[in-house]
C-alpha cells in the first residue's frame, strides 16, 4: 500500500500537469515552428521588398482619398444641415408664402443692427418682407435691390413691432436697443407679464403677421410713478449667428 | 493695405455675433495709411468713409464725414508730430475711433450704461488692433519713412 503522501503528491503532480498543459503545448509549438515562421517571413519580406516604392504610392494615394472623402463627408453634413435648418423654416410659417436667403454679410457700424441677404427684387422681395429662422423672426428689408437687400434686426434702434404676451395676451410695442436685446413698452402698470414669458407678433399692421415669436422676457421692470410697465425681451432668433432665413412674402 | 483693412473689417464683421466686438479696422487703416502718405488724406478718407457709410441706414452723412474729419486730423498731425511713434499712432485711433463710437451712439440715442460699456470695449479692442495692423503693413509694404 502506498504512503498516503505520495498519493498526495501524485495527484498534485497530475493536476499540475493538467493545467498546465494547454501553456506548454503552446510553447512548445511556438518554439518548434519559429525556424519555418522566421523562413517564411524572411522570404515575404524579400519578396515585398521590390514593392515598396508601389506601396509607399498606394499610401499617398489611399490618404489623398482619405482627405477627399473626408471633405466630402464634411460638405454633405453641411448640406443636411441646409436642408434641415430649411425644412424647419418652412415648418415655422406654413401658412405664408416664404423663399430661403443666406445672410452673405452684416453691418459694420455698431449701433446699426442691419445684415444683408443674398435676395432682392427680382426674387420678388417686396420692401417690408419680414425675415423669420427656424427660432421666430428676425427683422424686415428696409432697403431692397436687385440681387441683396438690407434687413433691419429685431434689436436696431429703429425696430418697431407690434408685440402680444402668448398667456395673457397683454399687448405692447417691442422696440431694438441697439445690442443684444429689446424692450417691450407701453404696458400697464400692473399689466399680467412675468419672466419667461413668450411675447409674439400682433399683426397690428401689413408688415408682420400675427402669431410669429419674437422673444422671450428676460427681466420686468414696473414704474409706480409713471404708471407703466416695461420689459426686457431677448430675441428669439440668435440675431448674432442667423445664416440662412425665409423671407415671408408680404399678403396683399 | 488699406484695401486690406476695409476687407478684414467687413469679414471680421461677418464672423463675430455682435458688431461691438469686431474693431475697427476701417479707422486703423485709415489712421495708418494717412500717417504715411498724408498728401492723399482726401482719397483715402473719402474711400474709408463710404465703404462705412454703404451699410448705414440712417446717418450716412455724419458717418462718412466723420471719416473726412479723421482723414484730416490724422494728416495735420502726421505733419507736425511724429506719427510714426506708435505711441501717437495708439493717441490718433483711441481719440477717433472714442469720438467715432460715442458720437454714432449719441446720433442714435442709445446712451445706457451697456451700450457705453459696448463702445468703451470696442475702443478697447480698436486700440489693441493697432499694434497688429502696424506690424503687417510694414511687412508688407515695409517700414515708414522717418520723419522727424
Amino acid at each position: 500500500m502506498r504512503h498516503p503522501r505520495v498519493r498526495l503528491i501524485s495527484v498534485l503532480l497530475l493536476g499540475v500537469v493538467l493545467v498546465l498543459q494547454e501553456p506548454v503545448r503552446r510553447s512548445a509549438f511556438v518554439l518548434l515552428r519559429f525556424p519555418f515562421t522566421f523562413t517564411k517571413a524572411s522570404v515575404v519580406a524579400l519578396l515585398t521588398l521590390p514593392r515598396l516604392p508601389v506601396l509607399a504610392e498606394e499610401n499617398t494615394r489611399l490618404r489623398t482619398e482619405l482627405i477627399q472623402q473626408q471633405l466630402t463627408v464634411a460638405q454633405l453634413h453641411e448640406a443636411l444641415r441646409r436642408g434641415q435648418q430649411s425644412q424647419a423654416l418652412l415648418q415655422n410659417a406654413p401658412s405664408r408664402q416664404g423663399m430661403a436667403a443666406s445672410v452673405i454679410a452684416r453691418s459694420t457700424i455698431p449701433t446699426q443692427q442691419t445684415v444683408v441677404i443674398d435676395r432682392g427684387s427680382r426674387d420678388g422681395l417686396t420692401m417690408e418682407s419680414v425675415l423669420v429662422d427656424a427660432s421666430g423672426v428676425v427683422g424686415r428689408i428696409t432697403e431692397l435691390h436687385e440681387a441683396a437687400s438690407l434687413v433691419l434686426l429685431l434689436t436696431d434702434s429703429e425696430s418697431r413691432v407690434a408685440g402680444v404676451i402668448e398667456r395673457s395676451r397683454e399687448s405692447g410695442l417691442l422696440v431694438g436697443r441697439g445690442r443684444g436685446e429689446c424692450e417691450f413698452l407701453y404696458l400697464d402698470v400692473d399689466a399680467d407679464i412675468t419672466e419667461g414669458d413668450r411675447i409674439l407678433t400682433a399683426g397690428l399692421n401689413g408688415a408682420f403677421p400675427k402669431g410669429l415669436l419674437l422673444g422671450t422676457v428676460t427681466r420686468v421692470v414696473r414704474d409706480q410713478i409713471i404708471g407703466s410697465t416695461s420689459a426686457w425681451v431677448r430675441p428669439a432668433a440668435s440675431l448674432g449667428r442667423v445664416e440662412e432665413v425665409l423671407c415671408l412674402q408680404r399678403s396683399p | 493695405m488699406f484695401v486690406g483693412c476695409l476687407t478684414a473689417h467687413v469679414i471680421a464683421a461677418g464672423l463675430l455675433t455682435s458688431p461691438w466686438w469686431v474693431p475697427d479696422l476701417t479707422l486703423i487703416g485709415l489712421v495708418l495709411v494717412v500717417i504715411r502718405a498724408p498728401q492723399r488724406w482726401v482719397i483715402f478718407s473719402i474711400v474709408a468713409g463710404l465703404s462705412t457709410a454703404a451699410w448705414a441706414i440712417r446717418s450716412s452723412s455724419p458717418v462718412f464725414l466723420s471719416y473726412l474729419l479723421i482723414g484730416w486730423m490724422t494728416q495735420r498731425i502726421a505733419k507736425q508730430w511724429n506719427a510714426m511713434d506708435l505711441h501717437v499712432q495708439w493717441l490718433l485711433v483711441g481719440v477717433a475711433s472714442t469720438a467715432l463710437t460715442f458720437g454714432l451712439i449719441w446720433l442714435d440715442d442709445l446712451w445706457s450704461w451697456p451700450v457705453v460699456g459696448l463702445g468703451l470695449m470696442r475702443t478697447v479692442f480698436t486700440v489693441l488692433s493697432v499694434p497688429i495692423v502696424r506690424s503687417l503693413m510694414a511687412k508688407t509694404v515695409g517700414p515708414a519713412p522717418f520723419r522727424a
